[in-house]
């Protein structure tokens, strides 16, 4: 009788790891961590011959509503 | 621009840059009046749309030999193509300064001076002397000034042009006169610790004279 009770030692013990397997599944489970694609700039398929020219008027008119507020969602100088 | 260059190249990763990422620069860095916002956002585009050094060089340097704001932004609306901005629309004629250096508060105090303050004559005809509106005025034709330059450099890189830019004089006097790490002692102690300071800024006239 003596022989089958669990001294304080063994007995938290037995309670962590039945705790870790608890949580072991949610752990196992969780999807494989997947490599984010990487955005590197500049961008060299906007380069060469494919380069479609700005208007510097227009994008200095841009600029300048950004700034008074006229336009949002830009940069601001 | 960047905007704009999203919309032409949908498959780039243009539409990835967040918009007004570089708000921040606004009033030379959240109103330091450090680093000019059109200096800090330019050269950020630059970098990411070249990724080239010297097209940022030419940029900062132009910035500071140039006198702002120019009357184009005014030209442009004039000519009645132009009408998103008649309530806040540029006006005509403002006093010119050259900054000197890409510091906010360098540039915006040298306008101010140039402009005669509250009490300048323009400042007066166009505003009624308030000069928070004036310099208003000045920044967003400063703004509308320095993208069009920030556009030509874009096209012209596209093209195949890198340019040579050129800095002030006092930058190579500098450098080689020791003030801080050429050839000579200015401080042992400063060069010890900081031996190449003097980057490519104008030195005179806005940090030393």
């Amino acid at each position: 009788m003596e022989n089958s009770k669990l001294s304080r030692r063994q007995f938290l013990g037995g309670t962590a790891a039945v705790a870790a397997a608890s949580v072991l599944p949610a752990v196992t489970s969780a999807a494989p961590a997947v490599a984010t694609p990487v955005t590197t700039y500049p961008d060299n398929s906007i380069q060469g011959a494919s380069w479609i020219p700005l208007d510097p008027a227009a994008m200095a008119r841009k600029g300048y509503e950004i700034i008074k507020g006229i336009t949002g969602g830009g940069q601001s100088g | 621009m960047l905007g704009q260059i999203a919309e032409n190249f949908p498959s780039s990763s243009y539409a990835a840059v967040p918009k007004g990422l570089f708000n921040y620069g606004g009033g030379g860095v959240n109103t330091w009046r450090n680093l000019c916002g059109v200096c800090n956002g330019g050269a950020a585009m630059l970098k990411i749309v070249t990724g080239n050094g010297n097209v940022i060089d030419e940029y900062l340097a132009w910035y500071e030999r140039t006198a702002f704001p120019s009357n184009a932004a005014y030209e442009d609306w004039a000519e009645g193509g132009w009408t998103a901005v008649d309530a806040k629309a540029p006006k005509d004629r403002a006093p010119m300064s050259v900054a000197k250096s890409l510091l906010c508060h360098s540039s915006h105090g040298r306008w101010l001076e140039a402009a005669g303050g509250a009490e300048g004559a323009w400042v007066t005809a166009e505003f009624a002397g308030d000069v928070k509106a004036a310099g208003s005025d000045r920044c967003s034709k400063l703004v509308y000034d320095c993208v069009y330059k920030l556009t030509e450099l874009v096209n012209d890189f596209m093209a195949g042009t890198i340019p040579e830019p050129v800095f002030d004089p006092s930058v190579d006097a500098c450098l080689t006169s020791g003030c801080h790490g050429g050839a000579g002692g200015y401080d042992q102690a400063i060069l010890d610790r900081a031996p190449h300071v003097a980057g490519k800024m104008k030195c005179d006239e806005s940090c030393h004279q």
